[in-house]
């Protein structure tokens, strides 16, 4: 499945800042325990572009998306924002250059990792109050805006344990997005949706859960299909 | 067996658990810190704190104390020595538990928290503590039930609590069986409704939840 780099706000233009590559990423390395995940990735987003990493299970999607954002710390290349150098391996990183270039690089989780303890409206609002320092009005006015952009106006005040998975992933996107980044990055963006279609030939072969049409797919077609882009056996 | 001391006795018994309890939660702060430091040394010193405060049994540590500490430089010097040794040797579990809290957030928690630019301080005061806090303290509580009964410990130093108190009244002359069996009723108004509180407080815990 899809790993997405998607920059600009799915769901409308947000503010196109001056720069025609908002992202770039150079020679970007990366081990863990001695195994080498990422050897040498190099990747620039252009403004207004929409991009999808994808690739086999364990080859590396969701450790380069990470070092985008400086949640791994990559071992060796750099990392610009709008021709900025944001990041170059070897170079003392300071936590306030990683929060300053986290605020301009949006992250929604595959997992979603919503602040369990609030609700919607105020996991949306947390970040711009002490990251962007808006006042709580503020704040929760452009997060009712983005969460009834986002379709879930009836579910502000919910906590994250009542909402379905295609919920939480949309407070999620809410809340990176208001904090007016300008990339946005989706670690398996595909894992919420509520129904899978697979279609071929003109015809839907299968329709289930992801669970059911990924991990248990019932026709032939749809079973040779996601062995093949998976990877594996 | 003087009716009328029970209550004092009673009292000094909730002192020395209420005392050894907050002297306990104030060590158990600077003994976690220690604990998870980035530099070996801290980590040390905080293993050997733990390794000693669990591994010595409560009652050595109170004789230790009440004579390293009794030279005439504090007035009620059993009490003060229960409370000081039993809150040493119950810092470690309240470390324990501070540690069980905060490893039960999961680690997707601090990733948002990073992910949204938030200082460390304000997600750990905002978003984890929130959620461990229940945790820790259902686990503080369950072993303040054991801190309690340890006070028991303090009758061998001389400190007038309740065990002290109906041991002296069987000498005395009273019934063994029924004077005990009074302590141990006495003890278990206080360990069943902290039990309960532990068991509430925990089932009250909101977790992020794992996918």
């Amino acid at each position: 499945m899809s790993k997405q780099l998607i920059e600009s706000d799915p769901f409308g233009p947000i503010q196109p800042g001056p720069q025609s590559v908002s992202l770039s990423a150079h020679g970007i390395r990366k081990s863990f325990a001695g195994k080498e995940v990422l050897r040498g990735i190099s990747l620039e987003l252009r403004q207004g572009e929409h991009v999808a990493v994808i690739g086999p299970s364990g080859s590396g999607k969701s450790t380069f998306i990470r070092c985008l954002n400086l949640l791994e710390t990559p071992d060796e290349g750099s990392i610009e924002v709008s021709g900025q150098r944001v990041f170059s391996a070897g170079d003392a990183l300071r936590e306030s250059q990683a929060r300053a270039l986290r605020l301009r690089v949006g992250m929604v989780f595959q997992s979603f990792n919503l602040f369990a303890t609030y609700t919607a409206l105020e996991n949306v609002s947390l970040a711009q109050r002490f990251s962007l320092g808006r006042t709580k009005h503020e704040a929760d006015e452009r997060s009712e805006q983005l969460l009834r952009r986002v379709g879930l106006e009836q579910h502000m005040h919910k906590h994250p344990s009542q909402l379905s998975g295609g919920q939480q992933q949309r407070v999620a996107i809410a809340r990176a997005l208001a904090l007016d980044p300008q990339v946005m990055l989706f670690d398996e963006p595909t894992s919420a949706a509520d129904r899978v279609a697979f279609i071929a030939e003109g015809e839907v072969q299968e329709i289930g859960t992801p669970a059911e049409v990924f991990g248990s797919p019932k026709n032939e077609r749809t079973r040779r299909f996601v062995d093949a882009v998976s990877g594996e056996l | 067996m003087q009716w009328q001391l029970l209550p004092a006795a009673v009292m000094m018994t909730v002192l020395i658990w209420l005392g050894a309890l907050a002297v306990s939660i104030l060590l158990s702060i600077p003994l976690t810190l220690l604990r998870r430091s980035r530099f070996g040394f801290a980590r040390a010193v905080g293993a050997i704190w733990a390794t000693l405060a669990r591994g010595i049994p409560p009652i050595v540590w109170l004789i230790l104390l009440y004579f390293g500490v009794a030279s005439g430089l504090l007035k009620d010097v059993p009490a003060v020595s229960a409370i000081v040794g039993l809150g040493l040797v119950n810092s470690a579990y309240v470390s324990d538990s501070i540690r069980a809290g905060l490893d039960s957030v999961p680690t997707g928690q601090w990733e948002a928290i990073r992910a949204t630019g938030l200082p460390r301080a304000v997600g750990l005061v905002r978003v984890i503590l929130p959620q461990a806090f229940p945790i820790m303290l259902a686990s503080t509580a369950a072993y303040s039930i054991t801190l309690l009964k340890n006070t028991a410990l303090a009758s061998i130093i001389g400190a007038n609590e309740l065990i002290f108190f109906i041991s002296n009244s069987v000498q005395q002359g009273a019934d063994p069986l029924p004077a005990f069996l009074l302590a141990g009723v006495i003890y278990m108004v206080f360990t069943v409704p902290v039990g309960f509180f532990a068991r509430w407080i925990e089932g009250r815990s909101v977790i992020a939840m794992v996918r």
